[in-house]
């Protein structure tokens, strides 16, 4: 494979020096398009027609002091099933959800960041906008900060895959060798469905004894792990980020 | 619409694809961001304090629109060996209280709500709980 690609540092941080974790993006490794940004009311599935089922995201606005309950939504090759109670806005990416990437570290030691000379990097606008004068919900990729202070960084993918048939009763762990805590995301499909739900769909946290975990996926600094104790088989599929929570 | 703009393709990828499968960066598409990270907490003092209805954090990020966002949260800081950070894009469900999210176009909180709805004293034996949270939002448009 020849050397050669492109990478953006976040902002004060030296490319050259740059942790994985501290580019804005870097074509070693992976990253998520968005190839669909859609709104499916309460009951309502929408078509996609990808022909694979894709890594994706459901968005839920609540208000404050109401009961909540874990969203029930899905997907498959065709269609995104919301069948919440509430209306959620999903993001669809161009990524199948089963995909195998092994996680590669080039470097994890973290960079030191610089608050001098910011006035240089990288700012790439959506189709049919000018560069020099939109606003950050149409830049598709740029280094900056928030006006919290934030750098703005994209989603780095470290490491993705899945594994099928995993028994009730059973834990799957995954190394992922990143030795930090990862921002994740991941899904499941309990047999014999075919849909794919992200992990809060079912999920009980075992705060007292009278509540018991039907399954969860959690995440430590050295492994991703399924537990199913949902009384059949399932599949499960995962996205790990550079991201350190 | 003028043909112009970037596109980064995948490392063995044709940059001539149509295909945004094949593509790190293809200005024709939105790629999520994060804008503002940041971490809060939740403690418990007694049972008692269960049954009060809390506002965690607020977090201003003036946006104008309702961004996406994604959270994650343990307990008693178990994360560094015990495996449970939790990822919650939508709510999780605590069965009789809730900790969840509310986004505007100004601003992102995180909400405890305690409700027995009937089912009886809630959470007991959770006086001793700490929950540490760390959120996300993006620059990326999610309303509805």
């Amino acid at each position: 494979m020849s050397d050669y690609g492109m990478k953006v540092s976040q902002v004060g941080v030296d490319v050259l020096t740059s942790a994985d974790n501290q580019y804005v993006f870097s074509s070693a490794f992976g990253g998520l398009l968005i190839k669909d940004n859609v709104t499916i009311n309460s009951g309502g599935t929408y078509t996609h027609n990808y022909g694979y089922i894709p890594v994706y995201t459901a968005e839920a606005f609540f208000t404050p002091n109401t009961q909540t309950a874990g969203l029930n939504v899905g997907a498959d090759s065709t269609k995104i099933y919301n069948n919440s109670s509430n209306n959620l806005r999903f993001f669809l990416f161009a990524r199948d959800i089963r995909t195998n990437l092994s996680g590669v570290n080039i470097t994890n030691t973290p960079s030191p960041v610089s608050s001098a000379n910011l006035d240089y990097g990288f700012k790439v606008s959506s189709d049919g906008y000018n560069v020099k004068t939109t606003g950050l919900t149409n830049l598709v990729s740029f280094s900056g900060v928030s006006l919290a202070g934030n750098p703005v960084r994209q989603l780095i993918i470290h490491q993705t895959g899945f594994q099928d048939n995993i028994n009730s009763g059973t834990t799957l762990n995954i190394s992922h060798n990143l030795g930090y805590v990862p921002q994740f995301w991941a899904y499941y499909r309990k047999h014999p469905t075919v849909i794919y739900s992200p992990e809060m769909v079912n999920y009980q946290v075992n705060f007292d004894s009278t509540v018991s975990i039907t399954y969860q996926a959690t995440v430590s600094s050295s492994e991703i792990s399924f537990y199913n104790n949902l009384g059949s088989q399932i599949d499960v599929a995962y996205v790990i980020f550079k991201d350190a929570i | 619409m003028s043909d112009y703009g970037v596109k980064i393709s995948l490392e063995g990828k044709d940059i001539s694809s149509t295909s945004p499968e094949d593509y790190l960066i293809f200005s024709k598409y939105q790629i999520p961001k994060t804008y503002i990270v940041g971490t809060s907490s939740l403690s418990f003092s007694n049972e008692a304090d269960t049954h009060n209805n809390k506002t965690v954090t607020t977090v201003n990020h003036n946006l104008g629109y309702k961004p996406y966002v994604s959270w994650y949260w343990n307990k008693n800081n178990s994360e560094y060996g015990g495996d449970f950070w939790i990822e919650s894009q939508g709510a999780p469900h605590l069965v009789f209280e809730s900790i969840y999210y509310v986004v505007t176009t100004t601003s992102f909180a995180i909400y405890y709500t305690y409700n027995n709805g009937g089912y009886g004293d809630g959470l007991t034996g959770i006086s001793g709980y700490n929950f540490g949270f760390k959120y996300y939002i993006f620059i990326d448009k999610a309303d509805i």
